[in-house]
């Protein structure tokens, strides 16, 4: 029996809702637009308006003027030292935690865990923690001074407020290690023994399928988070604004000062700065995207 | 009676594109049709649109009459089993059963009643109260299966339902499939590349060839003996294909191929290939029949048959299907008499 | 060589566990003593009345609410909100995936300084500058950038094929929801709410910069206790702040790796 009805065409469109949910473009894109691309446009279009003082009464910075400014190159040489010297110091700190610690003993599984403790605690919490052990009149300066190494808080090396902001370092590494560390864990895991199994058994050593597939296979994996880290110490301001000296100030501290201050030059430049900021955090976000590969 | 199944002029899409343009098919309730096809063919695209999974690009297509072309999944009354039987994994068996039953406000202690009874119509009420993830493959097929019927669908879809399981447990599951036959109604199709889930278990086939063409539905057994298209009977994959040419002798045809000649009944002159099975055809050892002697030059031990390569005295080759336990071994001088064949025009 | 490499394995234990723990456990001794100066290697008496100083007063406990107040109404509304973000964002096309990724991690890695400064000029002209109100729509811009990024990847490894079963039984949007998606949903939902509950408790900038000082939190009080000299208060508050941290990474160690993290 066939059916008498005329062949109909199809709008060749989803026609319900689980066919639907697949492949719209417009919903998505609507609320990410709305929820995120808004606050971010308005937040970054008012810093805009602000340096060029259409809002909040600044005198036009120019972007001339900071770039030229000395003290502004030297802050960003400042933050990017610190961000450059702790992010390799914890991916190299996690990579070594990973190697020493990567099997399936109850050592490996019980160092994983302490070692990822840090991971939740707050930046300012951290950066008190810090200094409380390293500053010149800290713990470990009392410790040195009780083994006779040092008799006064000044002869203690100065860790915090230094200019290679040392103590600052400390504290990213020790926050930042957990985070890489529990990736390098599970980029070990999932795709570490297939790829050394077939290293080994193509003839290379131990060290050879470490050095030649499973660390680069792992730098690899971890690109995109290495990235993050680096953006994220980059912009932090809890942690220098406890730890670090006070010239040069960090590109974050430089921008909230420069906005405080009372002329409305420096607000102007406060502006600038951060949008030259955002523009690097941009930068590495689009990096970030492109090094992850997923479907 | 209204058929269960109707489709019509069905546009079938894969991804962006039409892949199938214009499928027509009627199934009836209590049967089973078999869609054969190589992958990649669609089979899938075709179950997911029917079921609603997917949207058509065209055509109409109809359960008791009613049209539930545009109509959401779980309106059409057609259940799409999935290749990998997809359980719910925060319920228990049992749960996974009675789901159909309770979201259609049966109370709770009938359907579970009605679950553990289809449970054990498919011989799986054991597991009753285990989680979904800690059961065997057999044992999820027949879950699966238990779930669908209890839904009581007008159409069953299956997805190619043997393929992810081990040789061994694939006949207990074609068990399982025709007991849950025999338990419903539902016009079943069922989507497989494999000939021995369809002999077992459907009661028709049809095949998708290129351009997304369906062949007529026949009984397994009237399609191995006479397949329509040259298509179709290397879809079916039984035969050894014989490359030849088609004569006129006198007023008879005749296919010539290297190893002799065969009655080619209604055959147009011409290039053409003869279709021949394991058991319709005889390796003589020797030259002592009225036929061309040809050289073995291989042999290749299959699971159910032997095939070998044969070459005649001006290098020209061809691949025989024997039984299995022949004693032809490579080198020898055989001659190969033909009882039966279907030939179809071609190269 | 078997007996030196434990003995490696055991002292790199030991250093590990003394870095993962040796900042704690100074704030945990600094907020339990009192009067504990240098050169003293050991403080000289425990006392818990950091801790009650920190609840009595009034200031801090008025810090304490506010920080509360944001965290909870962050970690609920970003939830609500990025959850079917996250969804439609995974089962669409590839392209707008990657978009959506893009946005949120943007919205993440923005300098909160940056963004605040931005916010600030913005939320000023709306009036609403100085109000928690203002300084909860700031936390919310990292908060929905994180909880995006983890709810698509929940979505992206999500098995689509439990609700075409689901479906092709008989179940229609509502049931699929109520029986399929929501119980496997709990766990990620719980892992949100607690990562955005995180992001807004430990923020700093966005709430100085868009608070502009008025409105207090938590961590802005830890701040100036540090620079009014109060170590020991300080640390207090520190704690204060890293115990409900802890808590949630005892909990659910997927929300305490998504502090730091972007969906990877």
């Amino acid at each position: 029996m066939s059916i008498a009805r005329p062949v109909r065409r199809l709008h060749p469109l989803p026609v319900n809702s689980i066919t639907s949910s697949r492949r719209t473009r417009a919903v998505p894109l609507l609320l990410a637009g709305t929820l995120l691309g808004v606050p971010i446009t308005v937040g970054v279009g008012y810093l805009v308006a602000g340096a060029l003082g259409i809002v909040g009464n600044a005198s036009p910075g120019g972007v001339t003027r900071v770039l030229a400014d000395g003290s502004v190159l030297r802050s960003a040489m400042l933050s990017l030292w610190i961000a450059a010297v702790g992010t390799t110091l914890a991916t190299i700190g996690a990579l070594l935690v990973t190697f020493t610690f990567g099997g399936n003993r109850t050592l490996d599984r019980v160092a994983r865990r302490v070692a990822v403790l840090p991971l939740p605690v707050p930046t300012v919490a951290a950066a008190v923690a810090v200094l409380l052990l390293l500053s010149q009149s800290g713990w470990l300066a009392r410790v040195a001074t009780r083994v006779q190494l040092i008799n006064a808080p000044a002869s203690f090396p100065a860790l915090v407020y230094d200019p290679f902001a040392i103590g600052v370092i400390v504290a990213v590494v020790w926050k930042e290690l957990p985070f890489l560390l529990l990736l390098a864990t599970s980029l070990l895991s999932l795709r570490g023994p297939a790829l050394t199994d077939a290293a080994r058994t193509l003839g290379a050593t131990r060290w050879q399928a470490l050095r030649r597939i499973t660390l680069p296979m792992l730098l690899r994996g971890m690109a995109p988070s290495i990235i993050a880290v680096f953006v994220f110490v980059l912009g932090s301001l809890e942690l220098p604004l406890v730890l670090a000296p006070s010239a040069p100030l960090t590109l974050p501290m430089l921008i909230q000062e420069r906005r405080q201050a009372l002329d409305m030059a420096s607000h102007g430049d406060a502006y600038v700065i951060a949008l030259l900021a955002t523009v690097l955090a941009l930068l590495a976000a689009v990096a970030h995207e492109w090094l992850r590969d997923d479907a | 009676m209204s058929a269960t199944l109707d489709v019509h002029d069905l546009g079938v899409l894969f991804g962006d594109r039409i892949g199938l343009p214009s499928l027509s098919l009627t199934v009836q309730g209590g049967d089973c049709l078999a869609v054969l096809g190589a992958s990649g063919s669609g089979k899938s695209s075709l179950l997911r649109t029917l079921a609603g999974l997917q949207a058509a690009a065209s055509g109409r297509i109809a359960v008791n009459g009613r049209d539930v072309t545009m109509l959401e999944p779980e309106q059409r009354g057609i259940v799409y089993l999935h290749q990998e039987p997809v359980l719910f994994p925060q319920l228990s068996v049992m749960e996974n059963v009675a789901f159909p039953l309770v979201i259609r406000r049966i109370a709770k202690s009938e359907a579970q009643r009605r679950a553990l009874e289809m449970l054990a119509r498919l011989q799986v009420d054991g597991v009753a109260t285990h989680r979904a993830g800690a059961l065997s493959g057999g044992q999820r097929h027949r879950v699966a299966l238990a779930r669908a019927l209890c839904a009581d669908p007008a159409v069953l879809l299956l997805d190619e339902p043997l393929s992810s399981l081990d040789p061994g447990v694939r006949g207990d599951v074609r068990e399982a499939l025709l007991a849950a036959r025999a338990a419903s109604g539902a016009a079943t199709i069922l989507v497989t590349h494999d000939l021995d889930d369809c002999m077992a278990v459907a009661t028709h086939i049809t095949t998708i060839g290129a351009g997304g063409a369906l062949s007529a539905p026949a009984t397994p057994s009237a399609l191995l003996l006479a397949p329509p298209m040259l298509e179709v009977a290397q879809l079916l994959g039984v035969y050894a294909t014989l490359y030849g040419v088609v004569e006129m002798h006198g007023s008879a045809a005749m296919f010539r191929w290297i190893g002799g000649v065969i009655a080619a009944a209604d055959a147009t002159p011409g290039a053409s290939v003869a279709c021949v099975r394991s058991h319709e055809l005889a390796v003589h050892v020797g030259d002592q029949l009225q036929a061309p002697v040809l050289t073995v030059t291989a042999r290749r031990d299959a699971a159910h048959e032997v095939l070998l390569d044969v070459r005649d005295l001006s290098g020209a080759m061809a691949t025989v299907r024997t039984f299995s336990g022949t004693p032809v071994q490579v080198g020898e001088r055989v001659q190969v008499v033909v009882h039966h064949a279907r030939i179809f025009p071609g190269h | 060589m078997r007996s030196r490499e434990s003995l490696l394995r055991s002292l790199s234990f030991v250093a590990l566990l003394l870095f993962a723990t040796a900042p704690l456990l100074m704030l945990i001794v600094t907020s339990l003593s009192r009067g504990w100066f240098y050169p003293a290697v050991l403080p000289p008496s425990l006392d818990a009345s950091g801790w009650r100083d920190l609840v009595n007063d009034p200031a801090r406990r008025v810090a304490l609410t506010n920080s509360l107040l944001l965290g909870v109404g962050t970690a609920i509304v970003a939830t609500l909100l990025a959850l079917p973000l996250g969804r439609a964002a995974a089962l669409s096309t590839r392209a707008v995936r990657r978009t959506v990724a893009l946005l949120a991690f943007a919205a993440v890695a923005l300098p909160p300084v940056a963004l605040g400064v931005g916010l600030q000029l913005s939320v000023l002209s709306l009036g609403l500058g100085g109000t928690l109100m203002g300084v909860f729509l700031a936390h919310m811009v990292p908060a929905l950038g994180y909880l995006t990024l983890v709810f698509l990847g929940v979505f992206t490894r999500w098995d689509t094929r439990l609700e075409e079963a689901a479906a092709t039984l008989g179940a229609d949007g509502v049931m699929r929801w109520r029986l399929v998606l929501l119980p496997l949903l709990r766990r990620p939902i719980a892992d949100a709410m607690a990562l955005g509950f995180l992001v807004s408790w430990a923020q700093v900038a966005l709430t100085l910069l868009v608070g502009g000082g008025a409105v207090r939190t938590l961590p802005l009080e830890v701040l100036a206790m540090l620079q009014a000299g109060q170590d020991q208060h300080a640390a207090t508050g520190a704690l204060a702040l890293a115990i409900p941290a802890l808590l949630v990474l005892a909990v659910s160690r997927t929300a305490a790796r998504d502090t730091a993290a972007v969906a990877a």
